[in-house]
């Protein structure tokens, strides 16, 4: 592409951001297991690399692309905790089941 | 560029979402899975269709949309099954595959640094963490066996509403995308001094005359004057005369007039020419900021090709004319990472600085938090 982007093809690369997004946060609410809850996080992040970059193209700077840089930067760390806190709460109750954490009981 | 119906979107969020309640993992119902799965693929290709009539002509341009739908149906496949399968293990696989797939859209909107990072990041480093963690974590189940999986792997919490809402919110945001909407830089017409910022903040005239290493001028006036005097010869804009010279001649050689003239008058000439175009490309400014850069690109070769075209005394033929233009864009060219980068330092090094420190608390916090030990609680009520 020449860096010219029709507004409707734009909404195609926001459809797919969008539909990404969406099916992250569905499985987020859906899934039970505290592990496969997380990395549905992680698919609604890439639903929003996708639609920062393509806002990026459609304006012809390159702010989108760096903020890419920093929704990177807190998926990583959040990946990084929430698995530490997974693996911990794994060793209390053997379970993954979100459910068994369902009374908030410590 | 055409009016999507609102209708049409609605019915294909409906079908979306029925599909997908469908392919929930729910005890026993292996033939629904595949029903909805065949519902959700011919939801979406039948949506992507009726997009499709409203294209506009894009023709050379379309080849690239064919990466487009491909890449896209892969990051939708892999995202339906990173939520919907029953083992834990594979989800993550899925994911790595939505990754790759979303690695390609990027670099089909020219984000070559983003794609690479994210395939890198993610997928190895945040991705082989969670296969890890979900080894470590998982209880034993039979591999040919489905009903031996763990109950929270293999049935839905709420799928209903969950679908419910998601596509709800799906709609309502694919809506406000597809609708006509006027132009960022039109909306702010009663605004003229933000309207000012966002022409000033596109590099389509930056990017004419200035390379682009490009020192803030607060940095410039704190050094000592032989420092500046250093750093300003570093920074000065890189003349665009050279490459252009020696196109010149070499298309020259080709005349029988063996004297041509004298290489400094040529040199001001042609950079006399570059910077005129550039005033004249001002009025650019009003543009979105890809139209304005080919508008000024198109003024730059019309100045420098009737130079030419005076020094060899005759008019360019297509292909020298060809590859003037390939001259200018590669003069013009700056690489993506190079933006990037100036970018994050220029625009937000506050926001780098902080990320940093981000990335360290939440190293200090995992170490910490891997290494509490933790009592059985399980030991009694099993």
């Amino acid at each position: 592409m020449t860096g010219e982007m029709p507004s409707l093809v734009l909404s195609h690369f926001l459809l797919t951001g969008a539909v990404l997004f969406a099916l992250g946060l569905i499985g987020f609410v859906t899934r039970r297991n505290l592990i496969i809850m997380f990395l549905c996080t992680e698919l609604m992040f890439q639903g929003v690399v996708v639609t920062l970059v393509a806002f990026a193209f459609y304006h012809g700077n390159l702010e989108g692309q760096s903020f890419v840089i920093f929704v990177l930067t807190i998926a990583a760390a959040e990946a990084a905790l929430a698995l530490a806190l997974v693996v911990l709460l794994f060793r209390r109750r053997r379970t993954l089941d979100a459910a068994a954490w369902a009374d908030l009981r410590g | 560029m055409g009016h999507v119906s609102s209708f049409s979107l609605f019915a294909a969020t409906v079908l979306g979402a029925i599909a997908l309640l469908m392919m929930m993992p729910r005890p026993g119902g292996v033939a629904l899975r595949r029903i909805g799965a065949v519902l959700g693929a011919a939801t979406l290709g039948g949506f992507w269709l009726w997009l499709a009539r409203f294209l506009p002509d894009l023709g050379a341009n379309a080849t690239p949309f064919a990466y487009y739908y491909v890449f896209s149906a892969i990051a939708i496949i892999g995202g339906v099954r990173v939520i919907t399968h029953t083992r834990p293990v594979y989800s993550p696989l899925w994911f790595v595959m939505v990754i790759l797939a979303s690695a390609g859209l990027l670099l089909v909107l020219a984000a070559e640094f983003i794609a690479f990072a994210l395939v890198i990041i993610y997928g190895g480093a945040i991705l082989v963490t969670y296969v890890f963690v979900i080894m470590l974590a998982s209880q034993a189940t039979e591999a040919s066996d489905d009903s031996t999986a763990p109950a929270y792997d293999r049935i839905a919490r709420e799928p209903l509403a969950a679908t419910v809402v998601g596509f709800l919110l799906l709609a309502m945001l694919l809506h406000m995308a597809t609708i006509e909407r006027p132009s960022s830089l039109e909306r702010l017409e009663d605004r003229p001094e933000a309207r000012l910022r966002v022409v000033a903040d596109s590099d389509s005239i930056i990017e004419l005359t200035t390379l682009p290493r490009r020192a803030p001028a607060r940095v410039l006036e704190r050094l000592r004057p032989e420092d500046r005097e250093h750093l300003a010869a570093e920074f000065e804009p890189a003349s665009p005369v050279k490459p252009l010279a020696a196109l010149l001649s070499e298309l020259g050689d080709d005349d029988e007039a063996d004297d041509g003239p004298d290489a400094d008058d040529v040199a001001t000439d042609l950079l006399e020419a570059w910077e005129e175009a550039g005033r004249t490309a001002a009025e650019y400014e009003d543009e979105l900021p890809h139209t304005a850069r080919r508008a000024v690109a198109e003024t730059l070769l019309e100045a420098v090709e009737q130079r030419f075209s005076a020094y060899l005394d005759r008019p360019l033929e297509p292909a020298e004319r060809a590859r003037l233009a390939k001259a200018i864009a590669d003069h013009r060219r700056v690489d993506n990472i190079e933006r990037i980068g100036l970018d994050l330092f220029e625009g937000n090094p506050l926001g780098l600085e902080l990320a940093g420190v981000i990335l360290l608390v939440a190293l200090i916090g995992a170490v910490l938090i891997a290494r509490q030990r933790v009592t059985d609680e399980t030991g009694a009520g099993g």
